[in-house]
C-alpha cells in the first residue's frame, strides 16, 4: 500500500470521527482541525486547537526485503489553561490537559486503527509527549509504523 | 518623579498609548521592534506604572488595539524585565504556535 493513501486515509478518519468530535465539543467546545502535512514555520495555533497533524516520516523497503515499513507521525494538540484539584488532597493540582492530551491521543490512534488497510498492521506505535514545555498547549506525537508483507513473485520497489 | 512618569512619559498624548492590562486601561510605552506597527508582531515589551499593575504576573492578559497579548515569562528570566520601583517593563507574546 502507498504511503499517500495510508496518510489520507488515517487523516480522513481521524477527521471524521464523530468520537473524537463529540469529546473536542465536550472537553473544548470546539470540533477538531485536521492536517494533512503542515508548515513548521507558521504552525497551527491557539484558535486551531484541538488539532491534528499527520504527515508520513520514514518508509523501507528493498529487493532483499521481505517487507515493507511505513512510518506515519500523527501530532494532537491541545490548548488548555486549566486545573483541578482532587477532593481530599488539598496540596495537589492537577493541570486538566496532562490527562486529556491523552484521552484525546488515545481517540486519535482508535480512530486510525478502525481504518481497513488490508492485511497490513499497525507494528508499532510510539508516543511522546509534550507536556510542559509549551504550556499552555499539549502536545503528543505518535509515529504509527505499518508493516507490509511482500508476497513471493511481487516487486518490492512498487 | 512619579509626576513626571504621568505628565510626560506616560502621556497618551505624546509617545504613550492606552492598553488594557487585566480588564483595566493604563496608559503604557509599547515596542513592537522591528514590526513598528504591531500588525506582524508575535513580541512586544510595554512599560507601565507599578501604580497601575502593582504585580505583573505570568500569562497577565494585555490588550492593545485589539489584539489579546500574554505577559511571557522566559524561563531564564523573571516577569518583570526591569523593576525599579516606578516601572515595570514586561514582555509579551502573542499567537503562540508550537512546533512539535
Amino acid at each position: 500500500m502507498n504511503i499517500n493513501t495510508l496518510t489520507v486515509d488515517f487523516a480522513e478518519a481521524v477527521a471524521e470521527s464523530d468520537v473524537i468530535r463529540a469529546w473536542c465539543q465536550i472537553a473544548y467546545s470546539s470540533d477538531h482541525a485536521v492536517y494533512a502535512g503542515m508548515d513548521a514555520r507558521n504552525p497551527p495555533g491557539e484558535d486551531d486547537c484541538p488539532y491534528v497533524v499527520l504527515y508520513p516520516v520514514r518508509k523501507q523497503f528493498g529487493q532483499h526485503q521481505r517487507e515493507k515499513f511505513h512510518e506515519i507521525e500523527v501530532v494532537g494538540c491541545l490548548h488548555d489553561t486549566t486545573t483541578r484539584s482532587h477532593a481530599g488532597v488539598a496540596n495537589l493540582t492537577e493541570y486538566t490537559g496532562v490527562q486529556n492530551i491523552e484521552a484525546f491521543r488515545k481517540l486519535i490512534e482508535d480512530s486510525i486503527a478502525d481504518v481497513d488497510i488490508g492485511n497490513l498492521t499497525l507494528s508499532v506505535i510510539a508516543v511522546d509527549y509534550e507536556m510542559i514545555e509549551s504550556f499552555p498547549f499539549f502536545m503528543c506525537g505518535m509515529v504509527i509504523q505499518v508493516w507490509e508483507g511482500v508476497c513471493i513473485g511481487s516487486d518490492p520497489l512498487l | 518623579m512619579a509626576e513626571d512618569l504621568g505628565e510626560h512619559h506616560f502621556n497618551t498624548d505624546e509617545f504613550a498609548r492606552t492598553i488594557t492590562y487585566n480588564g483595566t486601561d493604563i496608559p503604557a510605552l509599547v515596542d513592537f521592534g522591528m514590526n513598528s506597527d504591531g500588525d506582524n508582531a508575535r513580541t512586544a515589551r510595554i512599560i507601565v506604572k507599578a501604580s497601575d499593575v502593582a504585580a505583573p504576573a505570568y500569562r497577565d492578559t494585555v490588550v492593545i488595539s485589539g489584539t489579546s497579548w500574554r505577559v511571557f515569562r522566559d524561563p531564564d528570566t523573571e516577569v518583570a524585565v526591569k523593576g525599579d520601583g516606578q516601572v515595570w517593563e514586561l514582555s509579551l507574546i502573542r499567537d503562540e504556535r508550537p512546533v512539535w
